[in-house]
């Protein structure tokens, strides 16, 4: 346990001293009586105010505005600007900090203009602007979705501000102690190893040219309000690593480091490592779990091939004393170390003369376990390799159109054999009808229904049970219909939704769906009937929000769901 | 009587005739005590010091001595003073060329004249060239921030293995990278819409994402793909096409993948080999066969 918490931080270290990117930025400070960022132009407005180019330029002036996408910055009214330690005092000035060049307007006594270049003043020439370097966006009547007084920009990546401040149009604002707006063009700082959550509000700890420390302030219906961490190193557009640790309040914890590099337009490899383990405070934790993922990706002419190779560690604990468990049954104790190899090739869509389309996939590998792949209970043998391979088909209908409906249907068919007697059959179909019943309602219905057979010929009911034993479900109440459950597995879907927008601003989405599933019990499984709604209103310009939940008609004692999904957005 | 009456009529109807032009054309009137006509123009102001007027331009103007600053609406005395931000609109005397009037407002205001009637009076003059350093890049298009409200409507066709019950959202940089900033509705089988309002001169990065950051698209050869971007031009409606070929969190090169592909109330990771970035979901019944691979 330690040893892989160790070889994870030197992972990581090794990661942080490959250097520098190619787009290296700089932390600009930028101080005001008021500023104001206005996300949809990624432009800061500031007024009575001054910015700091460390090392580079200062600039004092009525208004700065500073356009973050292009690395602009405008200055005007009284500016005073101390470049490479020079002063220059200027009606106003704009700087391109990407490239260096600079134009000022004096009056000394007339005006006058200056071009800079490479931010020298001893090299200033006398030189007409170009018409459009001055021009202030117009930002009148719009709403601004951050203010502050204080905000640190690294360039090419985010900006945060300390403290923040978002007005809500109704006179309200929303004041946070700290708030980063991440506007890379590149999302891998932004991008995260994290499960989906209902809520997932990041949190700046720190950020620079290469790297964005987040926390993450989340919540789901599994685990509730958790917290996380996750760290992002950014090298250029093609190489990223990702490390993150999460829940960090919970018992039950996974910390993971991704790498991911392209290695040309055409390849590209990826390499996950996680440890999860159960603890709480600093006891001795109960299980630990460790597995590391590698895999590299290789475009083809019409298609991509794919190795995926994977070893586990069950459990990175000692034997526990009784041979089973830790602490209690609940962190069973499991000595394997699996490893899997997996080459995978998967075509491109093959698009027919009338309208249909397939593709096809394959798949090649083994499993290996010294344990044994497959347990003795199951089997006496011990099965220390299997290997396996699989085909697939999959064909996608044109869609039809009859007045004002649309239909179209899809169907996959995958085999995958074992070197062992056992064969997976899966089968999914999915058939839908569209209709748009005038420009604000749309009515999309759809079937889906998908099968998953495993077959163990001779053997089937040593991995199935017999049905001649009684079986009772968790709370106690017999189950008949379970025993019929023998490796068969089916799940329909009915389901009919209505789109209602008006406008832009606003969206009313309604689902009712029926499922009809084999096995599925009373209060086990998916519930056979559901509605729900979601509603998505954009009361501001710079302001989304969302509610919606959902009904369950009282499976397993549950009317609406515990959860509201709940989110605002810019 | 009746000849005077209409001799009077028609020289008032003459003299009507003749004031129309004036009326048509109100930029071009003559207030005292300018010596010429006069002209208004209309623009952002950068400041005014030094006995000159900067429009955002980057070109400066003389003011008269005794010009007024007033308001633009009312026309009467303004407590605003010309600074950055505010919009003006100055008379110029044609005969001087000189501001004889600089009335203030703090929304824009409407064009009177175009700026080449008014550029002779510059006493700085701006270069007609575009800033190179703002010229259109890898051929996009050049970034024209008039600020309209434009109808931008996403289109997605996503792969036929997303689960039904999934919703698709939008994550762009302009909304933090947040991978549930813009959420979809179905359209058809496999595609699904979203419209959005947004400004002229919006550039825009974005990529479609399942609710999460581990279930954001990938590209048809399995690799990540960088994302797609526009820039939001002048037209009254933007329609963007795309296609999500895969998941991040869906192999489609597996086929046939028994390893819980379909994972049931019953036994919800019936293969559980792989290794567990994610907690498994709440308990389950407790199953009736021994979990095993293959």
């Amino acid at each position: 346990m330690r040893r892989s918490l160790f070889a994870l931080l030197a992972a990581w270290l090794a990661l942080a001293s490959l250097g520098r990117p190619a787009q290296a930025g700089e932390r600009i400070e930028l101080r005001g009586k008021h500023i104001s960022f206005f996300s949809d132009r990624l432009l800061l407005v500031a007024q009575a105010t001054a910015i700091d180019v460390p090392g580079r330029v200062r600039l004092r002036a009525d208004e700065i505005r500073y356009d973050l996408r292009n690395d602009r910055v405008l200055a005007a009214g009284h500016v005073h600007v101390v470049m490479h330690g020079r002063p220059l005092e200027a009606l106003a000035f704009a700087i391109d900090l990407h490239s260096g060049t600079a134009y000022a307007l004096l009056t000394d006594p007339l005006p006058d203009s200056l071009k800079i270049v490479h931010e020298r003043l001893s090299g200033a020439v006398h030189e007409a602007p170009p018409a459009d370097i001055f021009v202030l966006s117009d930002v009148n009547g719009l709403r601004p979705w951050i203010r502050g007084t204080h905000a640190s920009v690294t360039e090419n990546v985010g900006v945060t501000f300390a403290p923040a401040q978002f007005p809500t149009g109704s006179g309200i604002t929303v004041p946070s102690p700290r708030y980063l707006f991440v506007f890379a063009s590149n999302p891998n700082y932004a991008n995260n190893t994290l499960p989906g959550a209902a809520f997932d509000q990041p949190y700046a700890l720190a950020t620079g040219p290469h790297f964005a420390d987040l926390a993450h302030f989340r919540f789901d219906a599994q685990h509730g309000a958790t917290l996380a961490f996750d760290h992002h190193l950014v090298f250029g557009e093609n190489t990223y690593a990702i490390a993150s640790i999460a829940p960090v309040n919970r018992a039950a914890k996974v910390a993971a480091l991704t790498f991911s590099q392209k290695l040309g337009t055409k390849i590209n490899q990826t390499l996950t490592t996680s440890l999860s383990w159960f603890n709480t405070g600093f006891n001795q934790p109960l299980s630990a779990a460790q597995s590391t993922n590698y895999r590299i990706s290789k475009a083809l002419r019409h298609s991509y091939a794919q190795l995926s190779l994977t070893q586990s560690n069950n459990s990175l604990l000692p034997p526990p004393p009784n041979g089973q468990y830790w602490g209690d049954a609940g962190h069973g104790w499991d000595p394997r170390h699996p490893f899997s190899a997996d080459l995978q090739w998967n075509g491109y869509d093959v698009r027919l003369h009338n309208g249909f389309a397939f593709h096809l996939s394959s798949a090649f590998g083994y499993d290996h376990d010294a344990q044994g792949v497959i347990p003795l209970a199951n089997d006496p043998v011990p099965y220390h390799t299997i290997w396996h391979h699989g085909v697939g088909l999959f064909v996608q209908s044109p869609l039809f159109k009859y007045r004002d409906a649309t239909f179209g249907a899809t169907i996959e068919q995958d085999e995958k054999w074992y070197s062992y007697p056992h064969r997976v059959d899966q089968t999914s179909l999915r058939a839908t009808v569209s209709r748009r019943l005038n420009k604000t309602i749309n009515l999309v219905g759809t079937f889906d229904l998908q099968n998953q057979l495993d077959d163990y010929h001779a053997r089937q009911f040593v991995f199935f049970k017999p049905p001649a034993l009684p079986y009772l479900a968790s709370d106690g109440t017999p189950w008949p219909g379970y025993l019929a459950y023998a490796g068969a597995t089916t799940q329909r879907d009915y389901r009919l939704d209505a789109y209602y927008t008006p406008s832009g601003y606003f969206n009313f989405t309604t689902s009712f769906q029926y499922t009809h599933d084999f096995p599925q019990f009373h209060g086990f499984g998916r519930q056979p009937y559901s509605a729900s709604f979601d509603i998505r209103a954009r009361p501001f310009p710079n302001l989304g929000v969302e509610i919606g939940r959902s009904y369950y008609f009282n499976w397993n004692k549950q009317g609406w769901s515990p959860q509201w999904t709940f989110a605002v957005s810019p | 009587m009746m000849a005077r009456r209409f001799a009077v009529l028609w020289l008032a109807a003459l003299l009507l005739a003749m004031s129309a032009p004036l009326v048509a054309q109100p930029a071009v009137s003559t207030p005292s005590p300018a010596r010429g006509p006069i002209v208004r123009f209309a623009g952002q102001l950068l400041d005014a010091q030094a006995g000159f007027v900067f429009f955002t331009t980057g070109d400066a103007f003389r003011i008269a001595s005794g010009a007024r600053v007033v308001d633009y609406k009312t026309g009467g005395p303004t407590t605003l003073l010309p600074h950055p931000r505010l919009y003006a609109s100055a008379s110029f005397d044609t005969a001087s060329g000189e501001i004889v009037e600089l009335a203030l407002s703090r929304s824009k205001i409407p064009a009177e004249v175009s700026y080449g009637a008014i550029k002779k009076f510059a006493v700085a003059l701006s270069a007609p060239v575009a800033n190179p350093d703002l010229a259109p890049k890898n051929g996009q298009a050049p970034v024209i921030g008039t600020g309209k409200l434009v109808l931008v409507t996403f289109t997605v066709r996503v792969p036929p293995t997303t689960p039904l019950n999934d919703q698709i959202y939008i994550a762009t940089d302009i909304s933090n990278w947040n991978p549930v900033a813009i959420q979809m509705d179905r359209k058809d089988a496999l595609s699904y819409i979203v419209t959005q309002q947004m400004r002229t001169g919006t550039k825009v990065r974005y990529r479609y994402t399942r609710g999460s950051w581990t279930s954001a698209e990938r590209g048809a050869t399995g690799l990540e793909v960088p994302p797609h971007q526009f820039t939001v031009g002048i037209q009254d409606v933007i329609r963007r096409d795309d296609v999500v070929y895969q998941w991040a969190d869906q192999n489609s090169a597996d086929p046939g993948g028994g390893a819980g592909s379909i994972p049931t109330p019953f036994d919800p990771n019936p293969f559980a080999t792989g290794f567990p970035t994610r907690p498994l979901p709440p308990a389950a019944p407790p199953h009736p066969h021994v979990t095993s691979t293959p």
